[in-house]
């Protein structure tokens, strides 16, 4: 490592030290002509850096480590056309509200005319990202503690735009860099008395209460106090689709996803309530559909954050902003003196009809040489053990895991509905593995969400990472093609063939298989299993069945 | 915009297909989750309604008017109704009734149904699939009940509460006295 003392300090020097600093050990990016000196003295500073094979898949990586390690993701771009390849990921980013430094080279100052001129504040603006500048050399300091302040407490991606010119300046080495987490703190929000009390007369009036708990809650790891309070209020929990399956295997009475992702007999039950507790989840429109999901309820909302209006529209009728565990330790503590009223929702009926719920009775006959993908989703929950990480895409195909795949698992990451964009599945699992210190992790894609970003499976391949890809390949553009019979389209238009993307995987440097059957996809799932690797298993699914979301919303079916 | 263009051919008497069709209460109750919710208010019947969309109920209420012509057996109904949930619905539907037999009648409705709100972009395409379920089941429901008709005017189910008996006789014979060129004028 360079000694600091010894010899003219420049500002890229200092931009690295000043991520290093911040606690940066990963970095995902590649490199140009803006960027190269900043990797060079990061590498320096002993960070890890992954070079992907497009700036955009880099900042889908950043996202994915961000979100498996709740840490700031960095990547990193040259100038000019390495900035613009961010856009569709960055937004997903923005929209995850995932926290990201994404290191910027940016052409001199005020050359215009450089061929590879962006303006970058601009641009920013229009991805809906922090803009930082180092608009001098001294502030070279300040701008990645404005970064780092403005990533964590908005919790959203921002851009520092460094020019090259003013990179290669020297830097005053008199300078001592401050994190932004001291910044920021970590003062506990504390629930105001009042609050409580109101949530607690608010909670005692009623008699069927579910609890909805977001990613907030998994992250403050407050499942046991949760636990408590469903017990102390017999009620329901449910999870957003973010916190998919997280307690799950906790309690018989727990109703799956609050949302369109909900079983038949959850959304029956769920409508039934007349209090819901939203415990670090945001309570969007997805959440709670639009409100028709508790045409009834009362809410008690508790979250870090200023007060939130929620998917309705409305606020909550009492909303504790303060921090989950002492939240729910102070509203614990009131409840326990006071019984619930009635069974609410713990009795034999409500768990015999929770725990029945998955099944989908409906008839399909699928095309030959191929699987229903429900069958496939029940065979990777048979296979793959609860260690094992899942990431779902959030293409047509991703919908069947969504619904299906119910196994308790340590890691899951669910992108579906951020800028509801495909593509972003391998990317964001690709983060993950390294995020997570390299747990295998298996991501679930459809195909045309998968091949967007194919070349980065090359690049979990030179970093032999242990990564599983099924991809769900009806070799078309599902959704496409299920609506345009539905709009009386010619559907033929969505098909789109792939090759067999085992072999494709193969030349990449990885393993793979074409899959047809349910106990070929059981064989392939133990090969990865037996010995984790990149791996791409080309589950080829029937595409006649429709999902049970597609039946609900383009047939009205009672499902 | 859902359009609902049925034809109902129904094995009973015309009258006694008409009878049915202009009792407020007797249609209603050929609607599955349809009820009356009070007495008639300034010539309106307050109205519910709880459709399941897919698994998800919603309730809508509100209220709606009947204009019947006698003399041609055509007629027309008309609602509008909130969900609570900022989605509001208009429907408004003609119907003609015809002798096709002595024994026989045919019902020719025809009807839009306007949706607007969070629940128009919640429910997609399904609201369309939803609405002909509702109206084949209707046309079923209609259909028996047209069949078991007895033929007495005024006679109105038991299980009636008395004030809605009470205002379904009035509300019957005040349709009866006005003009009945309905299809103009009425909201």
């Amino acid at each position: 490592m360079r000694r600091w003392e010894e010899v003219a300090v420049k500002v890229y020097d200092a931009l690295a030290l000043a991520f290093a600093r911040e606690g940066t050990t990963d970095v995902f990016g590649m490199m140009g002509d803006a960027n190269m000196h900043w990797i060079n003295a990061m590498v320096g500073h002993g960070v890890r850096v992954y070079n992907a094979r497009h700036e955009g898949g880099a900042l889908g990586m950043a996202d994915g480590w961000a979100r498996s390690t709740g840490q700031p993701g960095i990547a990193t771009t040259t100038c000019g056309p390495g900035v613009t390849q961010l856009s569709t990921t960055v937004m997903v980013a923005r929209r995850a509200r995932t926290p990201i430094v994404a290191f910027c080279g940016e052409t001199a100052v005020g050359d215009d005319d450089d061929t590879q001129f962006l303006n970058v504040e601009r641009y920013a603006a229009a991805v809906e990202c922090g803009f930082v500048r180092v608009a001098k050399p001294e502030m070279a300091f300040d701008a990645v503690q404005r970064a780092f302040y403005l990533a964590r407490s908005q919790s959203r991606p921002v851009i520092l735009s460094a020019p090259e010119d003013v990179q290669r300046c020297e830097f005053d080495d008199e300078q001592t860099y401050v994190p932004a987490m001291r910044l920021i703190g970590d003062n506990r929000l504390a629930p105001s008395p009042a609050d409580v009390e109101n949530a607690v007369k608010l909670i005692g009036a009623s008699e069927r209460v579910v609890v909805v708990v977001g990613d907030g809650a998994r992250r403050a790891a407050v499942g046991d106090l949760v636990l408590e309070l469903h017990e102390l209020t017999h009620a329901l929990v449910a999870t957003t689709l973010r916190a998919k399956n997280w307690l799950r295997q906790e309690t018989d009475f727990h109703a799956g996803i609050s949302g369109l992702f909900a079983t038949k007999s959850a959304i029956e039950l769920l409508q039934q309530a007349d209090c819901v507790i939203a415990i670090g989840a945001s309570m969007n429109r997805y959440t709670i559909e639009h409100g028709y999901l508790y045409p009834a309820a009362k809410y008690v909302h508790i979250d870090v954050r200023p007060h939130l209006t929620m998917g309705n529209g409305a606020l909550a009728d009492c909303y504790i902003q303060a921090e989950a565990r002492l939240a729910l330790v102070e509203l614990n503590r009131a409840l326990r003196s006071r019984p619930a009223n009635g069974a609410g929702y713990h009795t034999t009926l409500v768990r015999d009809s929770l725990a029945a719920a998955l099944k989908d009775p409906e008839k399909f006959d699928p095309e030959p040489g191929a699987v229903d993908p429900r069958d496939a989703c029940r065979v990777i929950d048979e296979e793959l053990g609860g260690d094992v990480g899942l990431v779902l895409g959030s293409s047509y195909q991703s919908g069947f895991g969504a619904f299906l795949l119910s196994k308790p698992r340590r890691d899951v990451l669910v992108n579906y509905g951020y800028f509801g964009a495909i593509g972003q599945a391998l990317i964001l699992g690709i983060g993950a593995v390294v995020g997570s210190g390299y747990r295998p992790t298996v991501v679930v894609d459809g195909d045309a969400s998968f091949m967007m970003y194919l070349s980065e499976f090359e690049t979990a391949c030179r970093y032999h990472m242990p990564l599983l890809v099924v991809v769900f390949n009806d070799q078309a553009l599902g959704a496409e093609s299920h609506k345009s019979a539905l709009y009386g389209l010619d559907p033929e238009l969505t098909l789109i063939r792939t090759p067999d993307l085992g072999q494709v995987a193969a030349s990449l440097g990885g393993r793979g298989a074409l899959v047809r059957e349910p106990e070929e996809l059981r064989a392939a799932l133990r090969e990865f299993t037996d010995s984790p690797a990149p791996t791409v298993i080309d589950l080829r699914v029937a595409r006649n069945v429709l999902s049970i979301t597609d039946r609900r919303l383009h047939f009205g079916a009672d499902v | 915009v859902i359009e609902i263009n049925e034809r109902l051919d129904i094995p009973a008497a015309t009258a006694h297909v008409w009878r049915v069709i202009s009792d407020p209460a007797a249609v209603v109750r050929c609607v599955e989750g349809a009820a009356l919710d009070g007495p008639v208010d300034n010539g309106y019947l307050p109205v519910s309604l709880v459709v399941k969309f897919g698994p998800m109920r919603v309730r809508f209420t509100g209220r709606a008017t009947l204009t019947l012509d006698e003399r041609t057996h055509v007629g027309e109904l008309a609602a509008t109704g909130t969900d609570g949930q900022a989605t509001r619905v208009r429907a408004r539907s003609s119907f003609a009734v015809s002798e096709t037999s002595p024994a026989s009648a045919a019902v020719v409705i025809a009807g839009r149904i306007e949706l607007t709100g969070k629940l128009a972009a919640l429910i997609e395409s399904g609201a369309a699939a939803v609405v002909r379920r509702m109206t084949k089941e209707f046309a079923e429901a209609l259909s028996a009940a047209c069949v078991a008709a007895d033929g007495s005017a005024d006679t109105v189910p038991p299980s009636q509460p008395g004030w809605m008996r009470r205002a379904l006789v009035k509300l019957r014979r005040m349709w009866r006295a006005r003009p009945r060129n309905v299809l103009e004028g009425q909201p």
